[in-house]
């Protein structure tokens, strides 16, 4: 599967600039979409999921632009979404839940929803509470529920938005481990503003801010523009100050701190540089569009 | 398609009616108005199928066991549907309220077919304790007052005197807060009831009261059944007993399929 995006900009109410001419291209496989909170992750993933018109752009899959409605429900048949905000009805069981997704997914035979609905139960590990009301289950459960509802159809494009906020490190885990199985032949655009989620699940990646793309690549590419960036240095409790952002400030046995920063280190101290991670990467690119947009560019 | 639609349809059904019936709340609003509408039905006319009855103590006196079951049906008509309207204002929008109507949004089923089922479904499962308080009446009418043709006479009233109003106010509890906030329709609708089917026209205030907009089954009862309203003297034929059903049922239906048109129109703005 392919998705060409191309000048899509989405303005809310004549003033808010959602998206502001992103333009991705996304081939098959497991896809990070990285950006703060009001980058437009989210309203991208809407318009992907056919819930929102873009005011102007092009989207196409596989070739084929989606325009009118009949070519968004056509979409529909080989999407999966889990959303962000996970909306569930509580007074159903999980079962129940899934059998009516189902159904308007277009599994109208019975028998075949059932063998589907048992088989995801399996994967995502709920097999034994499945007669159990919504309301019983716990926050990652219900994140479960919804991998669940988003793949009943086997989809071939699979959009998650926030999947582990909220979650458990166990969780979080088990989750990231789910999605990792999913890529394949199918598109699964993960969108999230945890690093670590894109770090362990992702090979391409994009990075957006305030409506825009700043960054589309592979995360080595990512990594390389951080490469020379990063330091580390020891120092009193006394947080430094500089040119430069702190990633993290560990405690040292005994006294000081080890600070991990991305930028410029502070003169007079004995810093070395550091490979970076996908999480330097990210804040080293943040503080680049900062730098740039200060400046004027 | 068409095969796709059904089983959409049944599937929202189903869901919603598991939905309603398990909700606390129907069973407690339905259960506490049939309480006081029985105390009342009681407190007029039930004494009267009683043995030892005393004709000096009571206003009214049903005479026979089809007066006391279309008695019982009246009563019901009147107060009942308020009810029903109230447990089924909140239906669509609890979707957006439990964040549902984002995973909704991206099924390829039929909006129509998710609407509909929704307001079958939810109605239908509210129906259930209108059901059985009155047919636990009803069933005591009967011991009480022996006779053949209780039970066919009490369903017929059901379905003619009940129904409507309850189809009626269901279609637009289930449509019209689609465009406002559900509280502020419970609040509106409950004034709209007491004006609209309890108002006495002697009172001076213009109100559809006796026109075949009241949703209390004035019409049906007089022209099907021949049996007086409380305060209204419609002189109602058996036709108008019968186009008040469709007229009412129609309307419940009508104000779905507007909001139906609504919802589509909302949806294409995002």
């Amino acid at each position: 599967m392919h998705i060409a995006i191309q000048g899509l900009t989405k303005v809310y109410g004549g003033k808010v600039h959602a998206l502001n001419g992103v333009t991705l291209a996304i081939q098959s496989g497991t896809f990070g979409l990285l950006g703060p909170n009001g980058a437009g992750k989210s309203t991208l993933m809407r318009i992907l999921a056919g819930i929102l018109r873009p005011t102007a752009g092009t989207l196409k899959i596989d070739g084929q632009e989606i325009r009118s409605e009949r070519e968004r429900t056509q979409v529909k048949r080989t999407l999966g979404y889990l959303p962000q905000e996970l909306g569930l009805y509580p007074d159903l069981t999980a079962r129940e839940f899934l059998d009516y997704i189902a159904i308007l997914k277009g599994l109208d035979h019975a028998r075949e929803r059932r063998a589907r609905i048992d088989e995801l139960f399996q994967l995502v590990g709920l097999t034994e509470v499945a007669g159990r009301k919504l309301k019983a289950f716990s926050g990652g459960m219900k994140r479960r529920v919804g991998i669940a509802q988003a793949l009943l159809n086997d989809p071939r494009l699979l959009i998650v938005d926030e999947p582990t906020a909220g979650l458990d490190p166990e969780e979080r885990i088990r989750f990231r481990n789910l999605l990792a199985d999913l890529g394949g032949n199918r598109v699964v655009l993960l969108s999230t503003h945890i690093v670590e989620d894109i770090a362990q699940t992702c090979r391409d990646l994009a990075v957006l801010t305030q409506g825009r793309v700043i960054f589309q690549g592979t995360i080595p590419a990512l990594l390389s523009e951080a490469n020379g960036h990063v330091w580390v240095f020891s120092g009193e409790n006394m947080r430094p100050g500089g040119d430069f952002t702190l990633v993290s400030a560990v405690p040292l046995a005994g006294s000081g701190m080890q600070y991990r920063i991305v930028g410029t280190p502070p003169p007079n101290v004995a810093a070395h540089r550091a490979p970076p991670s996908l999480e330097d990467g990210y804040v080293w690119l943040m503080r680049d569009q900062r730098v740039a947009a200060a400046s004027g560019f | 398609m068409y095969m796709s639609r059904v089983s959409e349809l049944g599937g929202a059904f189903r869901a919603e009616f598991l939905m309603q019936i398990r909700r606390a709340s129907v069973w407690v609003t339905i259960g506490l108005l049939g309480l006081i509408i029985f105390a009342l039905w009681y407190g007029f006319a039930a004494v009267s199928l009683h043995p030892h009855f005393n004709s000096e103590q009571h206003i009214w006196e049903p005479a026979s066991q089809s007066d006391a079951i279309l008695g019982w049906a009246q009563l019901l008509a009147m107060f009942l549907p308020l009810g029903v309207g109230l447990v089924l204002a909140d239906r669509l929008a609890r979707d957006r309220r439990l964040h549902v109507d984002e995973i909704l949004a991206t099924q390829p089923g039929s909006l129509g077919a998710r609407l509909a089922g929704k307001w079958l479904g939810s109605t239908l499962a509210t129906f259930v304790p209108v059901a059985l308080i009155y047919a636990a009446v009803v069933f005591y009418i009967v011991t009480q007052a022996p006779g053949l043709g209780g039970l066919a006479l009490a369903l017929a009233a059901f379905a003619a005197i009940l129904l409507p109003g309850m189809l009626f106010v269901a279609g637009f509890s289930v449509a019209i807060p689609a465009v406002m906030k559900t509280p502020v329709y419970q609040f509106l609708f409950t004034g709209y009831w007491f004006w609209a089917n309890l108002m006495s026209p002697k009172i001076g205030i213009p109100s559809v009261v006796s026109t075949m907009l009241n949703a209390a089954g004035p019409w049906a009862q007089e022209g099907i059944f021949n049996f007086q309203w409380t305060f209204l003297q419609l002189h109602a034929t058996p036709l108008q007993g019968y186009l008040s059903i469709a007229v009412l049922s129609g309307l419940g239906i009508l104000a779905v399929a507007i909001a139906w048109v609504y919802l589509r129109w909302q949806a294409a703005r995002q």
